[in-house]
């Protein structure tokens, strides 16, 4: 794919731009997590615990994220569905993909990288593509008719919910079409396509630490601090 | 002098790891679906995630990237009020905890957001008028310190010796609403009863013992559930005590997991909820029951000794040795459904915690159940008047009531 492109401002100044920002927005977040950290908290620590802390902390990554275990599957069996599907497919798409970033490939002229070791082969990458669109489309569906219904969702949504959302599956057309261009389109339109991708892909990282997108790095600490409180507690 | 707005602190309030939660949270909608109170409701003001939303709104404006380059923007009072009638419509169940798809401690979250409002002046009037109860007779009902006394006044032949105030091994701590609400009198009158059975040197703390605090937390003062923590350590820690028995459900997730957050130490002694006393008992031969309990029995696990007190597996052995009839219902143990007690909600909304009572009730019908075993006397008491208001047959009671009365060598008329 890389043939493809030709020297622009998507692939010689923008990857920078996308690591400073990114850089200057993670360091906002742990600045403000750490001072918060200097300043005495409310509570201690427990110091007892009921079951072992390691053992909890797997269990709450794996059993309890599963039905009938996890509440969210219990009452909304369909959200839940589609969720992990998302996500599930994301994390392939990423993995499989790895070796392409562009901004690995721009930022590291001359090195070598090697080829993800979780390499999906056409047709099988395009299934994952259209089945992460599909799922993402649903949960964008979901969100705009609570809104537009009135429902739940309405209350705690705001305007940076139909941002992040749409901006993801952007992410996820153009890579799905870059990668059906490559190979088959005429040039030069593959070239715009996957500048198109690489650009908005930037975008996404830029946007990573300001936005939502950043439960991505967090639900690691969060949900391994719950599997921690488990364990203490007994449950 | 009418007030503007206010200037929002939230460094001492929340930590870290709190911090971290706030930004994590997608706004999914997930937990409004586990919540009792928004699942009664069907009100967009009880979900979890909107207080979640407005806790992180005022974070933002108090310590944002904005507000460190400019200046903290004042919350309007109004909007204060508008987000305390939010914060104070939940029960503090936690069930919007295993709730949220990523696991955000949502519970103390909804705490912190409450400490936020006390602060600021704007919490519900029923709840300025149960402060000032406590601050002044250390307790959330009004009643006078002496009153703390009164089961045992009235009991005395029938259970033997009460020590108020002894050095012993072991304390009851009976709690506000189990020594000072009548009808809760044979909670502690039973558990004096067993104590005295299994010949444990006991006491109680009587007229000094204070709210465990968990009303302090509920309210929102953090500081004050602090000093009631204290106090109540130092006392049991001075009568020399290596364990403390507590038959409210609150009052053990207080003494058993917070006070060691609030003192910043770990007491010394360990806390025992009556059934884990109980199951051990039995478990070591030191109590035997007469014969089965010929009616479909069901229990219900009080939010504060299952989900955040980590008691789930004793009262089962408990049922399982008391009869042969003893029949799960439905969002049990970590995942117990509310009573629709806590959290000062029914001082709030009496109309909304009562629906949710009676869903609970709904959940015990669906297994068949005759009798339903708490181990909280809130608990027993909300889900005893869903009962009433439904007109149905059930009986609700608590654990210790049941075994109690089924213990060899004990004729029922003797402690009824
Ligand atoms: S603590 Fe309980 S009542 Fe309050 S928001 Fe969470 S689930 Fe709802
Ligand atoms: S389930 Fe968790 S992430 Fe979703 S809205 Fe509720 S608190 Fe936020």
């Amino acid at each position: 794919m890389n043939g493809l492109l030709e020297p622009s401002f998507a692939i010689t100044v923008l990857p920078y731009v996308t690591v400073v920002v990114m850089a200057f927005g993670f360091a906002l977040r742990l600045a403000r997590w750490f001072i918060a950290w200097k300043e005495a908290p409310v509570m201690g620590k427990v110091a007892v615990t009921r079951h072992g802390r390691f053992l909890g902390v797997v269990e709450n990554w794996t059993v309890n994220m599963l039905p009938p275990r996890d509440l969210a599957a219990k009452y909304e069996p369909g959200f839940y569905v589609v969720g992990v599907t998302m996500h599930l497919s994301f994390i392939a798409l990423l993995l499989t993909n790895v070796h392409e970033f562009a901004l690995l490939k721009f930022l590291l002229p001359g090195v070598e990288l090697a080829s993800s070791p979780f390499y999906v082969p056409k047709p099988w990458s395009h299934v994952l593509s259209a089945v992460f669109l599909v799922s993402l489309l649903l949960m964008i569906l979901r969100r705009i008719r609570h809104w537009v219904s009135g429902r739940a969702l309405r209350a705690i949504s705001s305007a940076r919910d139909f941002v992040a959302a749409p901006l993801l599956w952007l992410v996820g057309l153009s890579g799905f079409l870059a990668s059906i261009a490559a190979s088959t389109w005429p040039y030069p339109l593959p070239t715009y396509i996957i500048t198109l991708h690489i650009v908005i892909v930037q975008v996404f990282l830029m946007y990573v630490p300001f936005s939502k997108f950043i439960h991505g790095v967090t639900v690691f600490i969060v949900r391994t601090l719950f599997g921690v409180r488990r364990a203490e507690y007994g449950v | 002098m009418v007030k503007k707005g206010l200037l929002i602190s939230v460094d001492d309030v929340l930590t870290t790891r709190q911090l971290i939660e706030l930004e994590t949270c997608v706004r999914c909608g997930a937990c409004a679906e586990a919540c009792p109170v928004y699942k009664a409701s069907e009100d967009v003001l009880a979900m979890p995630a909107l207080k979640l939303k407005e806790l992180r709104d005022l974070v933002h404006r108090g310590q944002g990237i904005l507000a460190s380059i400019f200046k903290p923007k004042p919350v309007d009072v109004k909007e204060l009020e508008r987000i305390a009638k939010e914060a104070y419509t939940c029960t503090l169940c936690g069930r919007c905890m295993p709730g949220c798809v990523f696991g955000i401690q949502n519970r103390e979250l909804r705490e912190a957001l409450r400490f936020i409002l006390y602060r600021s002046g704007v919490i519900p009037d029923q709840l300025k008028k149960i402060a000032s109860y406590l601050d002044e007779k250390k307790n959330p009902f009004n009643a006078e310190p002496a009153d703390r006394l009164k089961w045992v006044a009235y009991s005395l032949s029938e259970l033997g010796e009460i020590p108020v105030n002894k050095r012993a091994e072991t304390v009851y701590f009976v709690g506000c609403r189990t020594s000072l609400i009548e009808p809760n009198h044979d909670i502690a009158r039973l558990t004096a009863f067993l104590l005295n059975h299994v010949g444990e040197d006991w006491t109680i703390l009587g007229e000094n013992e204070w709210c465990s605090g968990v009303s302090w937390i509920a309210i929102g003062d953090v500081e004050k559930a602090r000093d009631y923590a204290r106090h109540n350590v130092r006392l049991i820690e001075s009568l020399g005590a290596k364990k403390v028995v507590v038959t409210d459900a609150e009052c053990y997730a207080m003494l058993k997991w917070r006070y060691p957050q609030l003192i910043f130490r770990q007491p010394n002694f360990k806390v025992l909820h009556i059934t884990e006393y109980l199951a051990d008992c039995i478990e070591k031969g030191k109590i035997d029951f007469y014969g089965d309990i010929d009616k479909v029995v069901t229990y219900h696990d009080p939010c504060m000794l299952s989900r955040l007190g980590g008691v789930v597996e004793e009262p089962r052995l408990i049922l399982n040795t008391l009869t042969s009839k003893f029949v799960e219902m439905p969002e049990n143990k970590m995942d117990t459904y509310c009573c629709g007690g806590g959290g000062f909600l029914p001082e709030v909304n009496r109309e909304l915690s009562m629906k949710i009572a009676k869903t609970r009730i709904g959940h015990a019908k669906e297994v068949g159940a005759e009798v339903i075993v708490t181990s909280c006397p809130m608990c027993r008491e909300m889900l005893r008047e869903a009962v009433k208001e439904l007109n149905e047959k059930i009986e609700v009671v608590d654990i210790v009531e049941l075994a109690v009365k089924k213990m060899k060598p004990i004729e029922r008329a003797q402690i009824v």
